[in-house]
């Protein structure tokens, strides 16, 4: 083990200890959510019925604004679309972070606590917030709107694929069946 | 004269801090750590009666009490975690496996450093403490990591204890990497980091070992809370629900 990893190593420890330091300083006093809240599952929908959040990132609303004529008013609703749909998708990951924190508390004083299931949920977790993460970024770069077009596109790709493979399958299928 | 006044300085500081101890009725609440200074403080004393009267022992007595020392400090992270998740039994026992696994690949690390390269055994002895460093700083560095993620509460003794040793093991891996490259009269500042970093992790226990604080207590959960499995299987539930309001964004 070299120089680097020795560094490498402390400094990451040092970055621990100021933060973990830092997280228990804020954390004096301020208690997690309440053990009920465990209970309500639908905790995150109740942030923004699910209707609303089609509309964020529906096509039709624009299609009429643009059917108005009037570059500047479509420029504004589309400025607006985007930060009610960037505000949504925060809004969200702070719920699921909600979810976990209260999963956390909940976990931490039970006595079978399981290394693999803790890790799956953990992983999962991981995972959604990358989704925010590249929700957010998605609609940074080409709008609310424009995501269900890249999400359309990424569609036909995968669906082109499928049937490429099943192609393939076929294929194989016919050439077994004649000996081939 | 700096090596004099760092060495009686932290004898200075020891003493203080077990006189605290005892008065403070703190060594009654961790009593390994005690331990450990105890350790410390005779280690020193025994080094210094060695080095002014037998100095051709110095070495060998100074690299067996300093393997002594990093066991020792072992002791203490196993002691962080019995008092800190005392309330948290789960949680306690991922942590434990997590040191008993730093612990068991710290002392097979050095065991097979040894066997390589016995015949230099000085600089054995320096890579073998930096590889041994290492294992117990990656092994503090996952500690705080559950801690952190699991928001135990820490009262201000132990957050002392855990931010001193955290110190002194992070600066100690510096020194000793650097060392076992360049060697060890290259540079005076690489000789002096890791008494100076023990020094600076005294001040830090002297600070937040000064009276007894205890552990916040947990707050006590819910009888559904405690049904790990139920817990689980509900925050899978509403991650799966999470994720399916997401898509919804892009698959209306």
């Amino acid at each position: 083990m070299g120089i680097s990893i020795a560094v490498l190593a402390a400094v990451l420890l040092f970055v621990a200890i100021v933060v973990w330091v830092k997280s228990t300083m804020a954390e004096q006093g301020q208690p997690f959510a309440s053990g009920a809240s465990l209970k309500r599952e639908d905790e995150v929908e109740a942030g923004c019925p699910a209707q609303f959040v089609t509309q964020i990132f529906a096509k039709k609303d624009l299609e009429y604004v643009s059917g108005l004529g009037s570059p500047h008013l479509e420029k504004f609703f589309q400025q607006e679309r985007k930060s009610v749909a960037l505000f949504w998708v925060q809004q969200t990951s702070a719920q699921i972070r909600g979810i976990m924190r209260a999963h956390l508390q909940a976990s931490r004083g039970s006595s079978d606590l399981e290394l693999s299931t803790e890790a799956g949920i953990l992983l999962r977790y991981g995972g959604l917030q990358l989704l925010c993460g590249v929700l957010f970024v998605s609609i940074a770069l080409a709008g609310p709107q424009g995501l269900q077009g890249l999400a359309a596109r990424a569609d036909a790709w995968a669906q082109r694929i499928r049937e490429a493979q099943l192609g393939f399958h076929a294929a194989k299928e016919t050439g077994r069946i004649h000996g081939v | 004269m700096l090596s004099q006044i760092i060495w009686w300085s932290s004898i200075a500081l020891e003493i203080f801090l077990l006189v605290r101890a005892f008065r403070g009725r703190l060594a009654a609440h961790y009593p390994i750590f005690y331990i450990y200074l105890s350790f410390v403080l005779s280690q020193d004393l025994l080094r210094f009666v060695v080095y002014r009267w037998e100095p051709r022992l110095y070495s060998t007595v100074y690299w067996t009490t300093e393997f002594l020392g990093v066991i020792a400090g072992c002791a203490v992270m196993f002691e962080i975690c019995r008092v800190s998740l005392a309330a948290y039994p789960g949680t306690a026992r991922l942590a434990r496996n997590l040191l008993t696994l730093g612990f068991v690949l710290a002392c097979t690390n050095a065991a097979v450093a040894a066997s390589n390269d016995a015949h230099r055994w000085i600089a054995t002895c320096v890579n073998l403490e930096r590889d041994v460093r290492i294992v117990q700083a990656l092994t503090i560095l996952a500690l705080v990591a559950l801690f952190l993620l699991y928001a135990i509460p820490f009262g201000r003794n132990l957050r002392g204890i855990l931010i001193g040793y955290g110190l002194f093991v992070g600066l100690s891996v510096v020194q000793l990497a650097f060392v076992s490259v360049m060697g060890n009269v290259s540079s005076k500042f690489l000789a002096y980091l890791q008494p100076v970093s023990y020094i600076l992790a005294l001040c830090v226990w002297v600070g937040h070992l000064w009276a007894y604080r205890s552990n916040p207590e947990p707050e006590r959960a819910f009888a559904f809370e405690q049904q790990y499995a139920r817990v689980a299987a509900a925050t899978r539930y509403r991650l799966r629900a999470a994720r399916g309001y997401l898509e919804k964004a892009v698959h209306p």
